[in-house]
């Protein structure tokens, strides 16, 4: 679907907005990018300009340390005005840094959510939830079957399956991505006592987080030796099947997911345990998210774009989608 | 269907199952699956041993329940009060119509429990309808 979304222009390349003649989280290249956050889906490498947030462009900088390009850091609720528009980034609940773009001009305002999530977390700040007359919103886990156990009762799952399996003499093993939950699973195992040994991925990104004010006393880097009975090892889910893992005699392991809803992401993942632990909203979220906004028209991409703007229009709202959707869209999910 | 009363109950052959498929080892699936086939005896035993094995009728009834996809998806509309379109996503997404659907149903459903001798009654009552109605229902 291409054409204007309030202020937003949806073109086959993203979207573009006007006012600003900046692209919002281009997949390729672009002169200037206002990016909602920093993983690879939504960061791509080689911008022109970067805008962001502090942490953003601080963890972008980690993961393309040959960009040359300029950056402009954005705090939360900062105004920039344009031609004929104003753009400020709002917080979205996803991750560290992550931000709603919100955009506003004479013809109204029109919000894009990037990649979001409403309950707390430990490292993000919670989703914002102005008003706006035209809702861009990721449907990542856009069906009914995809509704979260609570964040506290998931962690408290992966401490008591950490103590067990460290009981059992096995290493505990945590699929998680590098960016986001393997930080967050960290944090919660070392509020339970427990040790941590992360992949370098996650590990890199520390610095990022400390000057945050999160702080890992009991984490060390893989590269400084493998994990050690009493530890548990975070490593991102591609790892499941290397030699990281696998040269881990004994151990067990669990997937950190929204895919873990899925019986079959045990398989997929080499998996023992499957924890339904996401950094994005689940259906739930994604219909108090369009309630709370309350926009007159919503637009729907990434995951299950169809089926959410489709759940939308069977109840009053208008909705589109402006992706196909229909697949599993997100890897950091 | 909802549950008639006494019996063992169904719900220890679903985890038993549940048990056996998030475990790797051989010998702890045998254990898991047979221990709701300790408490049991009879017809009741008979027709736990085949629920397990994924075939609710014995060989020599050669007997189907006929219920396909759309007579399965239709139900669950009815039972969950989600669209055929949602159900049909839903299942693509998961993987699985029957998962999707244990998903999508309330945590905890109304009426008692079904028993062993509940879910064996049922799936004869199906192979015995012919109506995709009666088999919905």
């Amino acid at each position: 679907m291409s054409g204007l979304i309030g202020l937003f222009d949806a073109r086959p390349e993203g979207l573009f907005v006007p006012g600003i003649g900046a692209w919002i989280d281009p997949p390729a290249p672009a002169a200037r990018a206002v990016l909602s956050h920093a993983h690879a889906d939504h960061a791509a490498a080689g911008h022109g300009e970067v805008w962001a947030t502090p942490e953003t462009l601080a963890i972008y900088r980690l993961r393309n340390p040959d960009w040359t390009g300029s950056a402009r850091a954005l705090a939360y609720g900062e105004r920039v005005a344009g031609d004929g528009a104003s753009l400020e980034l709002l917080p979205s609940g996803h991750i560290l840094g992550a931000a709603q773009v919100r955009v506003e001009g004479p013809e109204g305002s029109a919000l894009y959510t990037g990649d979001f999530r409403r309950a707390p977390s430990r490292t993000a700040v919670p989703a914002a939830a102005p008003r706006a007359d035209a809702l861009v919103t990721e449907t990542t886990f856009g069906l009914p079957v995809f509704r979260f156990p609570p964040r506290r009762e998931m962690e408290a799952r992966l401490v008591e399956w950490c103590r067990e399996t460290i009981e059992q003499g096995a290493v505990p093993v945590v699929l998680a991505y590098a960016l986001g939950k393997s930080q967050e699973a960290a944090l919660a195992l070392t509020e339970a006592g427990i040790p941590t040994v992360l992949h370098g991925a996650a590990w890199k990104l520390l610095p990022v987080y400390d000057a945050a004010g999160f702080s890992f006393p009991l984490s060390r880097p893989y590269d400084s030796g493998p994990a050690t009975p009493g530890e548990a090892l975070i490593v991102p889910p591609n790892c499941a099947r290397t030699p990281v893992v696998r040269n881990v005699r004994k151990r067990r392991t669990a997937y950190l997911s929204g895919w873990a809803m899925r019986e079959a992401s045990r398989a997929e993942n080499d998996a023992d345990g499957l924890l339904p632990f996401s950094d994005h909203a689940d259906f739930d979220e994604l219909m108090a998210h369009v309630e709370a906004v309350a926009p007159r028209r919503v637009f729907t991409h990434h995951g299950y774009a169809r089926d959410f703007a489709r759940i939308l229009s069977g109840r009053g709202i208008e909705a589109a989608a402006l992706s196909e959707g229909g697949e599993r869209a997100a890897e950091d999910a | 269907m909802t549950g008639t009363g006494p019996g063992h109950p169904y719900r220890s052959l679903a985890e038993a199952l549940e048990g056996a498929a998030s475990t790797r080892g051989k010998l702890t699936k045998i254990e898991r699956l047979a221990a709701p086939l300790a408490s049991l005896e009879g017809s009741e035993l008979a027709a736990a041993t085949r629920l397990l094995s994924g075939n609710p009728y014995a060989e020599w009834e050669q007997a189907v329940t006929s219920v396909g996809w759309a007579t399965l998806a239709r139900a669950a509309a009815a039972v969950t009060g989600w669209d055929l379109e949602t159900i049909g996503a839903s299942a693509r997404a998961i993987g699985d119509l029957g998962e999707a659907i244990g998903l999508l149903v309330p945590a905890e459903p109304a009426g008692p429990p079904l028993s062993i001798a509940d879910v064996d009654a049922g799936l004869r009552s199906l192979s015995g309808s012919r109506k995709a109605a009666e088999k919905q229902a």
